[in-house]
């Protein structure tokens, strides 16, 4: 179903989830222009996901893709533009309280604890009230690879499956929004292949998801959505689909054709 | 998904674009809207809400503080106005009164003012203690785990 479409009554998404009919989209970046002291890296980005689309934003190195995602996280305050989250301005608020809505981001190069144990690492994440076992069990159904290391020191894992417990350490918090930035950063193909499958099961549950990548082919599957952003401009936009056949020429000339 | 760019240099873009068909996915939907709705009310109560709790409750220890201190030192200076000696007592009694206010509004600011700062020395504590890896490490199990390849 398309994600611009309404239906009567409500919307389908790819992701499963039905929103009423005319809901405002659940994450928006509008006439977004960010960067770091006197460098600008986005120059009017203007992106709608709507609940429980996944979208792939795609881009050559300094494009400006993690800028976007750390300002979806409001980690990087915009120059000008907004961040909107169900239609609702929310541009400078507090990254602590964005997390806390269910706004998670999963920064480049993992971030777990390494001298902590699997389930040590899923209880730093769970919020205060939960039972632990109970979240272990929800994050262990989603991703099954972890329920036998659970006691196994996070730093003795592979990189597939820090990433893999990087991503559980996020469903712990229960997200509505889901941001991973350079999944498959520094890993061999099939653990890629791997952790997007995990990535399509989380989306199965209906958690919106955008997801950084330098190349389509590892999103494909998994993305209902895909924009290309090169130096700090969206220049192709649609489906993986639409968005593959041109995407070369928008890494090489920086628009599309 | 509606996509686009202000730049005028930037060619234009769908304003709309269809999105993959759910068969695409991997993976059945189970999905329930309730965690959206429940982030929607959360984003409006964001808006409308001006602080958080710890935020609250630092500024109320604070105000606690400083209104126990102040009525303490009030309460001193007025017992030594009387000769009375009941009139001292209750005097000195509305001073240790504020006094103990300024305990509690004490110790309310230093948790709530303090908890934020000791999570993240916390989290700098393990962070700090990763321990070097072998170089190479990540790449042979992932080797390992990757089996022989299927291409």
């Amino acid at each position: 179903m398309p994600g611009g479409q309404s239906m009567p009554g409500g919307q389908s998404t790819p992701g499963g989830v039905t929103v009423p009919g005319g809901q405002p989209p659940l994450l928006e970046l509008r006439h977004l222009r960010a960067g770091y002291g006197e460098i600008e890296v986005l120059h009017g980005v203007t992106i709608t996901v709507r609940a429980g689309e996944v979208l792939g934003v795609l881009g050559p190195n300094g494009a400006g893709k993690s800028t976007m995602v750390s300002v979806m996280a409001g980690l990087v305050r915009p120059a000008s533009g907004d961040l909107l989250l169900g239609g609702r301005r929310v541009t400078g608020a507090d990254p602590a309280r964005l997390a806390r809505l269910g706004l998670c981001l999963i920064p480049e190069g993992r971030g777990v604890f390494p001298n902590l144990s699997v389930a040590e690492n899923l209880w730093m994440m769970t919020p205060r009230g939960r039972a632990r076992a109970e979240t272990a069990d929800r994050v262990f159904d989603v991703l099954p690879d972890l329920r036998d290391r659970r006691a196994e020191l996070a730093g003795s894992l592979s990189g597939g499956q820090q990433q893999m417990l990087a991503m559980a350490r996020a469903l712990a918090t229960d997200p509505a929004v889901l941001l991973l930035d350079e999944l498959s950063m520094g890993l061999a193909p099939r653990v890629v292949t791997q952790l997007y499958e995990a990535v399509a099961r989380i989306a199965g549950t209906g958690v919106t998801i955008v997801v950084v990548e330098q190349f389509l082919r590892t999103l494909l599957g998994v993305a209902t959505s895909a924009v290309a952003l090169v130096g700090g401009r969206v220049v192709l936009s649609g489906t993986p689909d639409e968005v593959a056949p041109r995407l070369h020429d928008a890494y090489l000339s920086g628009s599309a054709r | 998904m509606t996509i686009g760019s202000t730049s005028s240099d930037t060619p234009s873009t769908p304003s709309t674009s269809s999105v993959a068909s759910p068969g695409t996915s991997a993976v059945p939907s189970s999905a329930s809207p309730d965690r959206v709705e429940r982030f929607l009310a959360d984003v409006a109560e964001l808006q409308s809400s001006t602080g958080d709790r710890n935020t609250r409750l630092a500024r109320v220890g604070a105000a606690l503080m400083a209104a126990g201190v102040v009525v303490a030192v009030l309460a001193l200076l007025l017992s030594q106005t009387s000769d009375n000696v009941y009139d001292q007592m209750t005097d000195l009694s509305l001073g240790i009164a504020g006094l103990t206010v300024a305990l509690v509004g004490t110790g309310m600011f230093l948790h709530h003012s303090l908890a934020q700062f000791l999570r993240f020395w916390m989290l700098r504590l393990l962070l700090e203690g990763r321990r070097p890896f072998p170089p190479g490490s990540d790449d042979h199990r992932e080797h390992e785990s990757a089996g022989p390849s299927s291409s």
